[in-house]
C-alpha cells in the first residue's frame, strides 16, 4: 500500500507523536549528512551549518504535526533547511566578493582541527558559490549536488518549474564568470 | 556564446530536456563553432564538477546534540523525581507518631474495604478507540478475539485524512486483534501495544484492558 521507506517514516513520526521523542533518532541519523551538506553549501561555513542543520532538525521535530503523511519527510525537511540558511543569511552578508576568492583558497583554514573538519568542503567549489547570490546557489545546491528533479526543488523552494530553470540557467553562467574571473581551473578528480 | 539559441539549449540539454534529435543537431551545431564548443565544454564540466563535490560529513557528536536540544525540559524533571524518590533520607521517629500512622492506615484501609468490596467491577466494560492510517483504503475493518475474527462485522470510521477509528467496548482482559483493509489484506496495527504470534507467522497486535 505504501512505499517501505515511506511507510517506515510515518510509523516513526507516528511514534514521535504518541511522546517517544527517541523514535526521531532513526531520522536523524537517516538525513542527518544531506542536512550538514545542504547547510554547509548554502552558508558555507561549518559552525554555521552545523547549527542551522541542528535547528532545522529541532524544528522539524516540534512541528511533526504538520507533517501531511503521504508526502516524502526529506522534501519537508529540505525546506526547513533552506528556510533555516535563508533566515542565517539575512543576518549576514550572504556573498563573498569575487575579490576574495583566491584569498580564501590561499588561506586554508587556521587550525589543523578546524582544517580536518572542513577539509575538502573549504575547496575551490565553496569559494565559488560562496561568490553567488544566495537564490542561485541554493538553486544550484540541490539541483547539482544534491541531483534533485526540479518538480521537488518546487516544493521545496516553493516556486514554479518554469521559475527554477532559469534560475539555475543564470546560476550556472554567474558561476562560469566567477570562476574565469577568479581564475579556477576545473580538475577531475 | 556567441549564439544565444544554442546557448539556451546547452543549457536544456544539461538539464536533460532536449530529445536525442535535438541533442544531435545542438552538437554538430557546437562542432561548427570553436567559441561554441568551448563555452559549452565549460558548462558541461562545471556541472560534473559540482556534482562531484559530494557529500559532507557533519561533526561527529551531531545526532547526540540534536537528541540532547530535544527534550532537555521532561528529561530534567524526570531526574529530580527520581531524586526526590530515591534519595536516602535519615529518619527520626517516636512511639506516639508510629501508633498515629498505624490508626490512620488501619481506619483508611476498612473505609475502602467497605466501599468497594469486590474490588473494581470485572464484568464492566471500558471503550478502547484503535486507530489505523490508511489513506488508500476504502474499507478497513477490525477482527479480534472480540467478534470471533470476523473480518467484516466490526467496521472502523473514516476521520478525514486517511485515519480510521473505531471504538470497542470490551471487558478487561487481553485480546488479540488485526485490521481487515478493503475486505482482503490484514494488517497488525503498527502501534499496538504489545504482539503475539499467530502461530502461522504472522504477528497478531494485542491490547489489554486493565481491572
Amino acid at each position: 500500500m505504501f512505499g517501505q521507506s515511506s511507510w517506515d517514516e510515518e510509523r516513526i513520526i507516528r511514534q514521535c507523536l504518541n511522546g517517544d521523542a527517541d523514535a526521531f533518532c532513526v531520522l536523524v541519523e537517516r538525513y542527518k549528512i544531506m542536512a550538514y551538506t545542504v547547510a554547509y553549501r548554502i552558508l558555507g561555513d561549518a559552525d554555521s551549518a552545523n547549527d542551522a542543520a541542528q535547528d532545522s532538525f529541532i524544528a522539524a521535530f516540534t512541528s511533526l504535526k504538520h507533517f501531511r503523511f503521504g508526502s516524502k519527510f526529506s522534501t519537508w525537511l529540505y525546506s526547513i533547511i533552506v528556510n533555516k540558511c535563508r533566515d542565517r543569511l539575512r543576518a549576514e552578508k550572504d556573498t563573498v566578493p569575487v575579490e576574495d576568492i583566491r584569498e580564501l583558497r590561499a588561506d586554508p583554514a587556521g587550525n589543523p582541527e578546524q582544517q580536518a573538519l572542513e577539509g575538502e568542503a573549504r575547496s575551490e567549489v565553496q569559494a565559488a558559490l560562496s561568490a553567488l547570490p544566495a537564490e542561485y546557489r541554493e538553486v544550484l545546491v540541490l539541483k547539482h549536488i544534491q541531483g534533485l528533479a526540479y518538480a521537488e526543488m518546487a516544493e521545496i523552494l516553493g516556486a514554479s518549474v518554469a521559475a527554477l530553470k532559469v534560475r539555475a540557467h543564470r546560476g550556472r553562467e554567474m558561476l562560469r564568470a566567477v570562476m574565469e574571473k577568479a581564475g579556477i581551473v576545473y580538475e577531475e578528480r | 556564446m556567441k549564439n544565444d539559441n544554442a546557448q539556451e539549449r546547452v543549457h536544456r540539454l544539461l538539464d536533460g530536456e532536449l530529445t536525442e534529435r535535438e541533442r544531435n543537431a545542438l552538437l554538430r551545431q557546437i562542432n561548427e563553432h570553436p567559441e561554441d564548443r568551448e563555452a559549452y565544454s565549460v558548462l558541461r564540466d562545471q556541472a560534473a564538477w559540482l556534482a562531484q563535490a559530494g557529500e559532507l560529513e557533519p561533526p561527529r557528536n551531531f545526532t547526540g546534540q540534536v537528541m540532547a536540544r530535544l527534550t532537555p525540559e521532561p528529561r530534567r524533571r524526570l531526574a529530580r523525581l527520581r531524586d526526590f524518590l530515591f534519595r536516602s533520607r535519615p529518619l527520626t521517629w517516636n512511639m506516639a507518631s508510629a501508633l498515629a500512622v498505624a490508626a490512620v492506615l488501619i481506619i483508611t484501609v476498612g473505609v475502602a474495604v467497605r466501599q468497594h468490596p469486590a474490588g473494581v467491577a470485572r464484568n464492566e466494560s471500558v471503550t478502547v478507540r484503535l486507530n489505523f492510517y490508511a489513506p488508500q483504503a476504502g474499507r478497513v475493518a477490525v477482527a479480534g478475539d472480540f467478534n470471533r475474527w470476523q473480518g467484516d462485522s466490526t467496521l472502523m470510521v473514516p476521520q478525514g485524512g486517511g485515519v480510521w477509528t473505531v471504538d470497542l467496548p470490551l471487558r478487561p482482559g487481553t485480546y488479540s486483534y488485526m485490521f481487515v483493509v478493503d475486505g482482503n489484506l490484514w494488517v497488525t496495527d503498527p502501534d499496538a501495544e504489545t504482539f503475539r504470534d499467530d502461530g502461522f507467522g504472522n504477528r497478531n497486535a494485542v491490547v489489554r484492558v486493565r481491572t
